[in-house]
Parts: structure tokens; sequence; C-alpha cells
């Protein structure tokens, strides 16, 4: 079957096919450019988190009651809100269901208004994910983290703001949230239209990074908003 | 198509490799080797505006890692790395697929679009895009790149002899595929 093409052929057609590439000479000012939009997207997103966790803050007074679900952009969710996994106990992980639309596609969990959607292989539909062997050299993403890839999106009915994190149930472990520079605490999401990528669909951070296999507690947090989402994640 | 296996070509672009192994500022590595780069980075991910988005973003994160300015020195094989991990990031955020609007594609048209597209559509993109990701990296590090096999076994944080059974079965999964695709 290979005997037509050899070593020497495949390095050719790599070299040739890369080497025939049209690619836009460098301009030092757009490097400079994207340098300048990149810290000013990190300032315009940590106001946003700021404009939030007062929004949020401001709707818990009017409303006059006191909820831990509703806590944004602390780094691990209130205990009170997450099931109690002793170590050994059966992970109650959230079942998965099919979802495909013009806009994604996957295994998505959780019943509320958002939801995660899971890319990973795994037995999904019991809420379990495989995740390969961790990374040990990552140089800009953590190194000796296991990865999933999940993707957190509101329905179009719910128009706050909204941001996830998460705890280890079964043990001790950090969570992050994000691609190449993961955090603690997911970005929010914020109230509009801004992070909308469908009609009325509006996205948060994907991929999760963690530190062991085990059982996984996500805690969605918003205005009138608090949503537990459980993934056990098996090493495969 | 060029013809036959260049062997003195193959001995410039090492010579080139050694030569430019030496830590440059942020600013000489941008300038002298964005296009390699981006094509690096476009056997790896398979789309051509993808592989510039990964290539600026890792001499970005990098600028902002010595806090923002451009003389810090680096050697090729650091930005290297970065960019194969910055293009598994997009692969892995690939793996969602989250499925863009209409209209959402790539403006047809101009002179560098046909080229484009044709090596996007091209049988050794779509092969290596079928491989497992260790295999498309090894051989675009190989036969792009120009690594020893030492070099390349640093860059993957594997040994050598991972490396040599990766680029063996690579090179026959590889060579299958584009008889199939032809």
């Amino acid at each position: 079957m290979t005997e037509h093409i050899d070593q020497d052929e495949i390095g050719r057609l790599i070299r040739s096919t890369a080497d025939n590439l049209p690619v836009t000479s460098p301009h030092l000012d757009r490097l400079a450019s994207a340098s300048r939009h990149r810290r000013r997207v990190r300032r315009a997103t940590g106001t946003a988190a700021v404009m939030v966790v007062a929004a949020i803050s401001a709707g818990l007074i009017l409303e006059g009651r006191s909820s831990p679900s509703t806590t944004v952009g602390t780094a691990s969710p209130p205990a009170a809100v997450l099931p109690s996994v002793k170590p050994g106990q059966v992970c109650p992980a959230t079942p998965g269901v099919p979802v495909s639309n013009a806009y994604f596609g996957g295994y998505e969990l959780g019943s509320g208004p958002v939801r995660m959607l899971i890319a990973n292989a795994g037995n999904l539909r019991r809420g379990i994910v495989y995740v390969g062997p961790a990374d040990t050299s990552n140089s800009l993403g953590p190194a000796n983290y296991y990865a999933f890839q999940d993707f957190w999106y509101s329905l179009p009915s719910y128009k706050g703001a909204w941001t996830v994190t998460a705890r280890r149930l079964d043990g001790s472990g950090d969570v992050l949230f994000g691609n190449s520079e993961p955090t603690p605490t997911a970005q929010p999401v914020p109230a509009g239209a801004a992070q909308e990528f469908g009609p009325g669909y509006r996205s948060g951070v994907g991929s999760t990074w963690i530190k062991a296999p085990g059982c996984y507690g996500f805690h969605v947090s918003g205005q009138g908003l608090s949503e537990t989402i459980v993934v056990q994640v098996v090493l495969r | 198509m060029e013809g036959g296996a260049r062997p003195a070509d193959r001995a410039v672009g090492r010579a080139e490799v050694v030569a430019t192994s030496r830590p440059r500022s942020l600013e000489a590595l941008y300038l002298a080797e964005w296009v390699r780069l981006v094509r690096f980075a476009a056997l790896l991910v398979g789309d051509v505006s993808a592989a510039e988005d990964v290539v600026q973003d890792a001499f970005v994160k990098l600028s902002a890692k010595t806090g923002g300015g451009w003389g810090a020195t680096f050697e090729v094989s650091y930005l290297r790395t970065a960019v194969m991990n910055t293009s598994r990031s997009v692969l892995r955020r690939r793996d969602v697929a989250l499925r863009h609007a209409p209209g959402s594609q790539r403006a047809e048209g101009g002179a560098d679009q046909g080229a484009i597209r044709a090596f996007e559509q091209s049988a050794i993109v779509s092969a290596l895009g079928r491989l497992p990701r260790r295999q498309r990296e090894a051989l675009a590090l190989r036969y792009y790149e120009g690594l020893s096999l030492a070099e390349i076994a640093a860059t993957m944080g594997v040994t050598v002899g991972t490396v040599k059974s990766t680029l063996s079965k690579a090179t026959r999964a590889c060579a299958a595929l584009v008889e199939d695709l032809r």
C-alpha cells in the first residue's frame, strides 16, 4: 500500500507544500498593536468582572436575600452548593445528552439556562469524561495538568451575567479554566450581547485543567441563577 | 511540484537551523521567523488564518512574560515549542465542534486565496490532519523544521526512541493517507 510513497517523498511533499504557502510578511506595528489589544482586553475583562460582581451584589441587596449560590468571581464554589463525595464513593455525575444545532454540537450536561458542552471522549451520557496523560512541559499553559475540552454556553432565554467555578469533590486538586493561560475562575460572561455567538447564545470559557482525575463539581452562578454540574474525570 | 530529493538543500536547511538557534530578541525573531513559523503552524492546524493567529499569540504571550518588552532574548526552539503548544490549544478548541454561523468564513478572492485553498486542500495537509497529534508534530518538526531526532525529542518532551517509532508510524500512515486522497 505504501510502496509508492516513501519517506523522502513525504518529506518533500511537506516541505514543498509548506514552502508554497503564501504568508504575509510580518510588520512590527502589527505585533505592537496586538500587545496593546491584549492589554486592553485584559483591562476590559477585569472591568467586566468588577461590573458583574457589582451588579450581582446589587441584585442581592435589592432582593434582600443572601445566598451563597450567587457568589461570582471566587476561585472555589461555596461548599454548600456542591455535593459531598468521600474518596471511593460513587461520583454523582450529571448525565449528558447529545445536542447538535447550527452553532455547536456534542454532549451537554446540565438542564438549566447555562450548560456545559463536552467534546472529549468518555461515557458522556453518564457524565464521565476521559482525559489523556498530562502535558509535562507546557510553556504557555500549566504543566502537569490534565485537560479536557468543554465549552460553556447560556441559552437565549437567560440574559443575565454568569460565571463558573469548580473544585474537586472527592479529594484535593486545583481546577483551572481557559485555553493557554488558565485561571481558577472562568472569565465571567457579562449580561448583554457582547459574547453572543448565535441568536441569543452566549459562550463562556473553554478548556478545563485539573490536577488529577476524580469527581469534580462545577457551579454556575448569576443573577437568580445557581446550577451544579458534576463530572467524573477518568484517565484513559 | 519540485523534483527529487534535495540533500544539498537539506544540508543548507540544517545549517540555518543551527545558525539561528542562538538567543535573539523577540523583535528579531518576529522579523526573521514569522513566515517559517506560520507555515509550521499551518502544517499542525491545517488552516492558514488559524496558523497566523497561533504564531501571533505565541509572540504576544512571550512578550507578556517579559513585561511587554521586545528586547528579551529567546532561542527559536523556545518559540517553536510555544507555537506547538498554542496549536494544541487551537486544536482542542476546534474539537468542541463550534460551528461558525454562515458568513464567518474567510472572504473569497484575492491573489493568495487560491494558493491558500490549495494548501488547505492538499493531500499532504489533509493527511497530516488525520494523523494523531503526536505523529503530525513529529513529521512537521522533522521534515519542515529539519530537526534532528534529539531536537525533536527535546521539543516534544519524549525520548529519542519514542521519536523514532512515532516517525516511523507517522510516515507509513501519512503515505497511506496521501495515496488514498490522491
